[in-house]
């Protein structure tokens, strides 16, 4: 019996420095995550994935911005309307608005390059901070959602100057700062 | 042997168990005193002193007695203050603490005391040790001073950057995204970037050289009001009033700078509202009711000209100025 034991022992001690030598898993570069279920934060990846819904979300608690535009501060609020546009202002090549008419106060759509604010983020509830690791991942998940709101929306409008005076419809997340609302579009339509 | 093998294999399995049960849902008693300790780095930062102000004048109003006490940024300090909070039997800590990774030992050591620590400020790289880490969203708030800062510079120009402590979180986090903002615009240039270590007299020092080695930029980005108060008296000093700095902290010494036009901005981390939360949080805490959810982001407000009027030690209220809570 105890030679038995012993013998086991020993096949059991060579079978692990065996595996220690050779028999090892190999995982490619950049595929780690598949060992350590520790995968790189990819924004962009989890922005794309959620924007329906984000959309969705914020389409549906949108008040008409004319009825709301007095309450609005530095908290988000989902705003929809449709106004006429006094101008698409593409003097800083990288920081272009839209600015509406008919509002008691001076409103704007951005439309990039640059996207300033995290409207889109504050107003969707499928994430929460405490889903990231850290602020960083948090702020980049926003700045992700303001390039879906880029690519998917204001880029198919095709702006030029020959927007101005058209009518446009819209859905987004507004702040005011500085007596200026800025919104951010999850829809819109030049009509 | 095969009894032996199976019992002991049985224990393994219900100590597993039994592990995880202990860590569920179970609320630290406290170490049975009616004291919070409120440590923090040194109180000759006016930031750190309103920590310590606000969440002794919100615990007394609770009906606790308030210790407070200095770490200087000393993660070992630190420990024998956790240390001393838990032989003085402890009801809360509530802690800015002495850094992101060297602070886990000290909280651990709180936690395994069964003292409720209620992190305020700074983050620490673990969850599940400290009740509550409120800190204010340093991204956020780097982000809006930042998109401030780039109008006030017109779009473009060469620039320099003070950092703070590197191995501090805040530091990496409001560097990280003053830079996702800036980066975005192609006529801006970095032309320094170096650590003053959060320090006044450093960032003077430093923002003198850099004049000198750098005479063509037009604007400096700091990570903290401290130093940025530096950069100002340095460019006072060497008469460029034409450089556009900013900071983070909201500190009164900035609010006067953004006043007489010597700071474009600030980013205000709310520090008196986050720490009377945490304070409100360790009371319902010891009462019985856990916060919802332990990592707590509390929004920056960009102080700017428009604006400054309604900031005083470190408290924003819309439509004016009023004086900090008491």
């Amino acid at each position: 019996m105890k030679k038995k034991i012993a013998l086991l022992l020993a096949a059991v001690m060579l079978a692990t420095g065996v595996t220690g030598c050779g028999i090892v898993t190999v995982v490619k570069i950049g595929q780690e995550g598949t060992l350590t279920g520790e995968t790189e934060f990819d924004s962009s990846q989890q922005s794309g994935q959620d924007w329906e819904q984000v959309v969705a979300e914020i389409t549906e608690n949108a008040k008409d911005l004319k009825e709301v535009e007095g309450d609005i501060g530095s908290d988000a609020v989902a705003v929809s309307g449709t106004a006429v546009i006094k101008e698409w202002n593409h003097e800083q090549a990288v920081k272009t608005y839209i600015v509406l008419d008919g509002y008691e106060n001076e409103v704007v759509i951005q439309t990039g390059s640059v996207y300033t604010g995290t409207a889109v983020r504050d107003l969707q509830t499928l994430k929460k901070f405490s889903d990231f690791k850290n602020q960083t991942e948090w702020s980049e998940y926003a700045k992700s959602l303001n390039k879906e709101s880029d690519s998917q929306i204001v880029q198919p409008l095709g702006l030029s100057d020959d927007v101005n005076g058209k009518e446009i419809t819209f859905v987004g997340g507004a702040v005011k700062k500085a007596g200026k609302i800025t919104i951010t579009v999850v829809s819109a339509q030049i009509n | 042997m095969k009894k032996v093998f199976a019992g002991v294999l049985a224990g393994v399995l219900a100590c597993s168990a039994f592990s995880g049960m202990v860590m569920a849902d179970e609320l630290l008693p406290g170490g049975g005193s009616n004291v919070i300790y409120v440590i923090t780095p040194s109180t000759s930062n006016p930031y750190f002193k309103t920590v310590q102000d606000q969440a002794t004048a919100k615990g007394e109003e609770l009906g606790y007695e308030v210790k407070c006490v200095s770490h200087d940024d000393d993660a070992a300090k630190q420990l024998e203050l956790f240390e001393a909070a838990a032989n003085d039997h402890a009801a809360a800590i509530i802690c800015d603490n002495a850094g992101a990774d060297a602070s886990i030992e000290a909280v651990q050591a709180a936690y395994d005391a069964g003292i409720p620590t209620f992190l305020v400020d700074r983050e620490i790289n673990q969850e599940g040790l400290a009740v509550a880490q409120l800190v204010a969203d340093n991204a956020q708030g780097a982000q809006e001073i930042a998109e401030a800062w780039v109008e006030a510079m017109g779009f473009e120009g060469k620039y320099a950057e003070l950092l703070g402590l590197e191995s501090d979180t805040n530091c990496q986090v409001r560097s990280e995204n003053f830079h996702s903002i800036i980066d975005e615009y192609p006529d801006f240039e970095m032309v320094a970037q170096q650590s003053a270590n959060w320090d006044q007299t450093e960032a003077y020092e430093k923002t003198e050289s850099i004049l000198q080695s750098n005479p063509e930029i037009t604007g400096i980005i700091c990570g903290n009001d401290t130093m940025a108060c530096g950069a100002v008296q340095a460019c006072i000093d060497a008469g460029r009033d034409d450089i556009k700095i900013i900071g983070v902290d909201g500190s009164d010494e900035a609010a006067a700078y953004i006043k007489s036009g010597n700071m474009v901005g600030t980013a205000l981390q709310q520090i008196a509202l986050i720490t009377t939360t945490a304070v409100e949080e360790a009371d319902a805490y010891l009462k019985g009711t856990a916060p919802e959810e332990e990592k707590q982001l509390i929004p920056c407000v960009a102080i700017t000209a428009e604006n400054v009027d309604n900031l005083s030690a470190f408290v924003y209220t819309e439509g004016g100025a009023e004086t900090e809570a008491e």
